[in-house]
């Protein structure tokens, strides 16, 4: 498993466009990939359960990948993390 | 901060009235017109986040009215001021967006009807937009309806004639398994 959290910049938050962002990376991988916020967790390519988090600027957003290629994965996606 | 500000606040104008429904042609493979305006095919939002259909297929209303309406009935997942998410009892997950780069006036010239874990049925008030706000702040206005979870179905096809105005509640999306 690889792990790494962001905190996000953005005054609007974790909105439609970033989440469009995280939820397009997310389905070039075959690893499981999930954030959280507080005790909210998603699935990263469940459009809705993103918005969900409610993660404000400020919040830190941890993301989990696990599977075959977890490593690419998480480098890819952390390139989308630019909210 | 005056004394006397503590009493102003007092007086600050009552929830609005919430707006009645409307008659929804709603069926458990339909989304409803969310506004009554004129549809507009997906690709053509003015957004490619949304034209793109990285948020899900559907499509798009210009509004002819200020009342923003669930397009299906189910259970409020998210509501963030612009935007408002539905997931539907028949299996249709739909994220009704009002605008675009509206996340940036913050709940401004937004009215909200509904809150987080909200039953709601087809055709009920969920938002109301202040149109002269939008287009102060440079925004378009068009009022977008996505299948969020678009992946689960083979097609979500438009139903409504692109370009053709509609009440709000008419059928215009339709999905199948």
């Amino acid at each position: 498993m690889v792990a790494f959290s962001h905190v996000v910049l953005d005054p609007a938050g974790f909105h439609a466009r970033p989440v469009a962002a995280v939820a397009a990376a997310a389905r070039e991988w075959e690893s499981e990939i999930e954030l959280a916020v507080a005790d909210r967790r998603s699935s990263a390519r469940d459009l809705m359960g993103l918005m969900a988090l409610d993660a404000r600027r400020g919040d830190e957003i941890a993301v989990t990948v696990a599977g075959p290629d977890e490593r690419e994965a998480a480098r890819a996606l952390q390139a989308v993390f630019t909210f | 901060m005056g004394l006397f500000d503590v009493f102003k606040k007092k007086e600050a104008p009552a929830a609005p009235d919430t707006p009645a429904s409307v008659a929804a042609e709603a069926a458990a493979d339909v989304l409803c017109a969310p506004v009554a305006g004129r549809v507009i095919k997906m690709a053509d939002v003015p957004d490619p986040v949304f034209s793109g259909e990285v948020l899900g297929k559907g499509c798009a209303v210009w509004p002819e009215e200020d009342v923003v309406y669930a397009p299906v009935s189910g259970t409020v997942t998210v509501t963030m001021g612009h935007a408002v998410g539905i997931q539907g009892n028949d299996g249709v997950e739909v994220l009704v967006h009002v605008g675009v780069d509206t996340v940036n006036l913050q709940g401004k010239g937004f009215t909200g009807y509904v809150k987080q874990g909200d039953a709601v049925k087809a055709g009920q008030p969920v938002i109301k937009m202040d149109r002269s706000v939008i287009a102060e702040a440079g925004y378009a206005d068009c009022v977008v309806l996505a299948v969020s979870n678009t992946a689960e179905f083979s097609s979500v096809e438009l139903t409504a004639e692109p370009e053709a105005t509609v009440a709000a509640g008419a059928a215009v999306l339709k999905v199948s398994k």
